[in-house]
């Protein structure tokens, strides 16, 4: 099976796993490995940006959390984004313009990740999940149709945050993966240490910067494929005719492989 | 450059996550314990129950005053309120029971109600617990009752092992990053990283994290997910408003449901409690879905596995309304009044 057909199936599943509620199973104790709302009436996992949020304002140290996020981490980093979040796909089904990326304001989602942890912590209450499109999709519509929410303000609210979302999504490819993500911006921090990666064969490489063209997130895949911002989705490995970029699942190695040209 | 942001920004998420965890909400600060839950008092005599508590937060506790109301017993708090319980200390509380000659005999279940607040700068929060406490009646007896010691008890997990638990682990991670940048040692990180998915999703586990994660997934909170505003105002009922609720001329059960980190909850309780003080024929009963989760999936505030609150549910009709916003007239004609 083609890595492109693979990553098709396991985006499937991620949204079957995030909409498995249909089966009727009701929440269980998994945190989800993406951004993927827990409110949303079919959802069996809890979303770890919301749940983060409310351990802040209980107080509790979030050892459950750490471990959780830290055993994604580990499995696949950002690969997760790539490979498994729903809203992800959403991005990927809207990347028509596969822009560079600003590697500078990619930090952006740290930024976020912090103002919302803050923001919790101020204001005992989850902030960004009042702002956050994935809710908006996955709570405040099916809601509306429900009859529990209503066409107020905050629904308002949460339709612009969705439409901006979804403008930026179809002007820059990924656009919340790249520069938006509170979950991604979690998930980058072990990108470097992740078992699911990229590798490059220097010998290989031609420098033709096809992986350039084909990357959703804007990146060099020849000289950034340990990029925090990598979401090891594999359509640059696929566009290499050479076979210089592989994926693999293993550890690490330290340091940097570049091209020998 | 960039090199140098990225560990700004990595230094800025561990720091804010450092000073979140140490934040807390609206979220009951204290834990209480009786030495001596099933208590024997001998008609016409004395029995003493020594009430444990503990603030594991860091945030004061204030005005933590127990109340326990038992027909035929006089009950004397020593001392009648701690006005504040500074954080990360514990305080006890004597309660000495007197009893009447003429007191029945036998066992009966009580509820020491214990009414506490805490404010978070401008923000403050008022909890009433409940400890449970059986009593048991018996014939007067000649033996004096003994004052047990009052000595101060550990809670199993303090709050400074957990937080030296997340510190060691944060410095393992640290030095293991450190080798593997300074001497492209790569193993001890990746025995780091595997010691603290293992112990955190252990020690979460110990510390039922687990069910806090999936209770929080369990129940939609209306205004948390921003499908309609938390309202923070004050209860009032408008004099129209008023003068509907005093047109119902029928007996009126409400069951309010409700969940302690739910921002719109304090105000549809209070709306409630608000129109029984007008209309004795209303009555109603504050229902939290985390303790009684089963009457809230039989009342049918379920929506597809969601416990939605705050939700005010008519017994007799069945009729139930989601959420605070607009309740006023909501509340009116949910209850029948004329409007």
């Amino acid at each position: 099976m083609k890595l492109g057909h693979r990553r098709r199936f396991a985006q499937g599943a991620g949204l079957l796993f995030g909409l498995f509620g249909i089966t009727g199973i009701g929440m269980t104790h998994l945190i989800f490995p993406g951004l993927h709302c827990y409110a949303c009436p079919l959802a069996v996992t809890v979303c770890p940006i919301g749940l983060i949020q409310n351990l802040i304002v209980f107080g509790t140290i979030p050892f459950f959390w750490l471990g959780a996020i830290a055993a994604y981490g580990l499995i696949a980093g950002r690969g997760f984004c790539g490979w498994f979040c729903p809203f992800g796909t959403l991005n990927d089904l809207l990347a028509f313009r596969k822009v560079r990326i600003r590697d500078s304001i990619s930090y952006s989602k740290f930024a976020i990740l912090i103002g919302t942890l803050i923001a919790a912590w101020a204001f005992a209450d989850t902030m960004f999940c009042k702002l956050c499109p994935a809710a908006s999709i996955e709570a405040s519509i099916p809601y509306l149709f429900l009859g529990v929410a209503k066409v107020n303000r905050p629904f308002l609210v949460h339709m612009g945050t969705l439409a901006g979302t979804i403008g930026g999504m179809i002007l820059i490819a990924r656009f919340w993966c790249r520069y938006l993500c509170p979950m991604g911006a979690i998930l980058s921090l072990f990108n470097r240490v992740s078992f699911l990666h990229l590798r490059l064969s220097p010998d290989r490489c031609a420098g033709c910067g096809t992986c350039t063209r084909s990357c959703p997130m804007g990146l060099e895949p020849h000289t950034e494929h340990d990029n925090h911002n990598c979401i090891k989705c594999g359509e640059c490995v696929e566009s290499c005719h050479l076979g210089a970029l592989s994926l693999r699942v293993g550890p690490q190695k330290a340091g940097r492989e570049a091209p020998r040209r | 450059m960039n090199r140098r942001i990225r560990r700004a920004f990595v230094l800025a998420f561990v720091s804010a996550l450092a000073i979140a965890i140490g934040g807390a909400g609206q979220e009951p600060i204290l834990t209480f314990s009786l030495d001596n839950a099933n208590l024997s008092i001998p008609q016409g005599g004395t029995a003493v129950a020594i009430l444990r508590i503990e603030n594991g937060s860091v945030y004061q506790g204030d005005d933590i005053e127990p109340i326990l109301a038992i027909e035929g017993i006089e009950v004397s708090p020593e001392p009648e309120t701690i006005e504040a319980l500074p954080p990360f200390d514990s305080g006890t509380v004597v309660l000495r029971l007197s009893a009447d000659e003429g007191l029945p005999l036998g066992i009966a279940s009580h509820v020491i109600e214990v009414l506490y607040a805490y404010c978070i700068g401008d923000l403050c929060f008022q909890f009433a617990e409940e400890i449970p406490l059986t009593l048991t009646v018996t014939p007067p007896s000649e033996i004096p009752v003994e004052i047990p010691e009052v000595l101060p008890v550990e809670s199993a997990y303090p709050f400074w092992i957990r937080l030296g638990a997340l510190g060691f682990g944060f410095a393992f991670l640290a030095a293991a990053i450190v080798l593997r940048r300074m001497a492209s040692v790569r193993w001890p990180l990746y025995a780091v990283l595997c010691l603290f998915v293992l112990g955190g999703l252990a020690y979460g586990v110990v510390l039922n994290q687990h069910e806090q994660a999936q209770g929080i997934g369990a129940v939609l909170c209306t205004s948390c997910v921003g499908i309609e505003e938390a309202q923070h105002g004050e209860p009032e009922w408008t004099p129209a408003g008023i003068a509907a609720l005093e047109t119902i001329d029928e007996e009126i059960e409400l069951l309010v449901f409700y969940a302690v980190w739910c921002h719109a909850c304090p105000y549809a309780e209070a709306m409630v409690e608000a129109a029984a003080s007008h209309n004795s024929r209303i009555g109603f009963r504050f229902v939290d879905v985390d303790v009684e989760p089963e009457l809230a999936e039989a009342s049918g505030v379920v929506r597809t596995g969601r416990t939605v609150v705050p939700a005010i549910l008519r017994v007799d009709t069945g009729k139930i309304l989601f959420g605070a916003e607009g309740l006023e007239a909501r509340l009116i004609d949910l209850l029948g009044g004329d409007s």
